[in-house]
C-alpha cells in the first residue's frame, strides 16, 4: 500500500466514541472532593524558607550575641554604638574601609561636605560644577578587648602638591597608556599637569593600621583648538578617567 | 467556551472545585478518547484517564497559560500531554501508578462493570479501527502519539506540537516516519 493510500484509509477509519458515564461521575466527585488543592510536598515547599531563615536568625544571634570576634561587622557594630561615631554618620559620614589589625579595627569614615559652585569657561564653551570645601577624614579604632572605639583621629588634609618626579612619572603613565592612545590624537600635547584630588588608605605599619593619602592628577590635553583631560592615579599607575573638554571657540 | 473563558476557569479553578468541575466535563470524553484511541482497552483507558486528571488537579496550580505568546500548551493541549505521558508510563511499566479502584464506591463498581461490558460490545463494532490500532501500538510510542492524534484525534500538525512540545517539522518527520514503519510492518491493513 503506497503513502497516500495509507493516509486515506487512516483518515477515513471511523474511530469508537465510547465513554464510560459511572467512571466519569465517579472519577468527577473524588476530585472535587479533593479541594482544596494541595501541591505535592506543598508543606515542605512552604516550611523549607520558614526553616532556613530561622538557621540564619539563630546563626545572627549566635554571632552578635555570643561571639564577638575581631571582625568587620562586630568593629562596625561596636563603633556604631560610639555617640561620636554615630553623630559623625548621621551627619553624612561614609565608612570607605574597615581594616583589623592585632585585636582591633579600623575604619576610614568620609564626611564630604561639598560647597559646589557653578562655573563657565567660556573660551571652551564648557561649564559645571567644582567642589570648594575640602572634605574631612577620620580614622576610628576600635578595641575588641574593651569593645568600644578606643580613638577617634582627624586626618590632616594632605597638600595636594605634585613634584618635578611627580609629574615625569605622570608623563610617562599617560605616554603609555593604551586607553589615552586610543581616545586623544597623537599629536596633542599635553598643557597642564595639576593635583586634582586624593584618596585615603589604611596601610598596614608594624601591628596597626595608618591612614595614607594618594594624591591624584588631572593632565590636560590640546591639540587644534580642542582639549581632553585625564585623571591618573600615579600611585597605582593607573587611567580612570578620559574625557573630551571641547573645542576653543574661532 | 472560548479560549477567555476556558483561561478564565482554568484561573479560577485553583481555588474553585466547580470550576475544575466544569473544565473536567469538557475534557473528559476528549482524554478518555484518546487514552481508548491509544490502548485499545476500556480498563486500562479508565485507569490512565484517572491519573491524568489526579495529575492535572494537583498540578494545576503550576499550570501557566503560555498561548498568549505563541507558545506552551493550552489547558486542553496540557492535558493531552499528561495523557500522552501517562500512557508511556502505562506502556513503560505496564500499570498505572494510580488506580481508582483503591479508592472506588462499592456502589458504583457493578455499574461500572456493566457500562465496560456494554461499552466492549460497541468497541467489537469498529473492528477496521481495532485491526489498524493493533498495529499501531506496535510502533514505538513517538510514532503512536503522532499517528493518533493525527488520525485518530483528527488534530492539526500545530495541535500535534502544542501537546507534545515538539516543533512542527520534528512532528511532520515522525508522522512520515510512523507511517513508513506502519507500512512496513502492517500487510494485513488493506485497501
Amino acid at each position: 500500500m503506497e503513502e497516500q493510500d495509507l493516509i486515506k484509509k487512516l483518515e477515513e477509519v471511523k474511530a469508537p466514541e465510547v465513554e464510560l458515564a459511572s467512571h466519569k461521575r465517579k472519577l468527577r466527585a473524588y476530585l472535587l472532593s479533593q479541594y482544596p488543592v494541595q501541591e505535592a510536598f506543598g508543606f515542605f515547599k512552604r516550611a523549607l524558607p520558614i526553616g532556613f531563615a530561622f538557621i540564619i536568625l539563630l546563626a545572627l544571634v549566635f554571632e552578635t550575641s555570643i561571639f564577638q570576634g575581631p571582625d568587620v561587622v562586630t568593629a562596625k557594630d561596636i563603633a556604631m554604638k560610639d555617640p561620636r561615631v554615630k553623630a559623625l554618620i548621621e551627619e553624612g559620614g561614609v565608612i570607605k574601609e574597615t581594616q583589623l589589625a592585632d585585636s582591633k579595627g579600623y575604619m576610614l569614615v568620609r564626611l564630604d561636605k561639598p560647597k559646589e559652585l557653578s562655573y563657565q569657561d567660556k573660551t571652551m564653551a564648557v561649564s559645571g560644577t567644582v567642589s570648594e570645601e575640602p572634605v574631612s577624614e577620620f580614622l576610628i579604632e576600635v578595641d575588641f578587648k574593651e569593645k568600644k572605639v578606643s580613638q577617634i583621629k582627624e586626618l590632616p588634609l594632605p597638600d595636594l602638591f605634585l613634584s618635578e618626579q611627580d609629574k615625569e612619572k605622570i608623563t610617562l603613565i599617560s605616554e603609555e597608556s593604551e586607553a589615552i592612545k586610543k581616545a586623544i590624537p597623537g599629536e596633542a600635547a599635553i598643557e597642564e599637569i595639576k593635583p586634582s584630588s586624593f584618596q585615603t588608605k589604611l596601610v598596614k605599619k608594624g601591628n596597626k593600621m595608618e591612614a595614607e593619602s594618594v594624591i591624584k592628577a588631572t593632565v590636560i590635553y590640546r591639540a587644534d583648538g580642542k582639549k581632553w583631560q585625564a585623571m591618573i592615579n600615579f600611585d597605582e599607575n593607573e587611567v580612570e578617567l578620559i574625557e573630551f573638554l571641547g573645542e576653543q571657540e574661532k | 467556551m472560548t479560549p477567555k473563558e476556558e483561561k478564565q476557569l482554568v484561573r479560577e479553578a485553583k481555588t474553585d472545585s466547580e470550576a475544575f468541575g466544569k473544565l473536567y466535563d469538557q475534557y473528559y470524553s476528549k482524554i478518555f478518547g484518546y487514552v481508548l484511541k491509544r490502548t485499545g482497552n476500556l480498563e486500562i483507558s479508565k485507569d490512565i484517564v484517572s491519573e491524568t486528571f489526579i495529575k492535572a488537579l494537583k498540578n494545576i496550580n503550576k499550570f501557566k497559560w503560555r498561548n498568549i505568546l505563541g507558545f506552551g500548551p493550552s489547558f486542553g493541549s496540557w492535558l493531552y500531554r499528561i495523557a500522552s505521558n501517562e500512557i508511556a508510563n502505562f506502556f513503560r511499566k505496564q500499570k498505572p501508578t494510580i488506580s481508582l479502584d483503591s479508592i472506588a464506591d462499592p456502589r458504583f463498581d457493578l455499574d461500572l462493570l456493566d457500562e465496560i461490558m456494554e461499552a466492549e460490545e460497541k468497541l467489537k463494532n469498529h473492528q477496521e479501527f481495532l485491526l489498524i490500532q493493533k498495529e499501531i501500538i506496535l510502533l514505538s510510542p513517538k510514532y503512536q502519539e503522532v499517528l493518533v492524534l493525527r488520525f485518530f484525534e483528527k488534530k492539526k500538525i500545530k495541535e500535534i506540537s502544542e501537546i507534545l512540545g515538539k516543533n512542527q517539522g520534528t512532528i511532520k518527520s515522525l508522522l512520515h516516519r510512523g507511517l513508513a514503519k506502519l507500512r512496513e510492518q502492517a500487510p494485513l491493513i488493506k485497501d
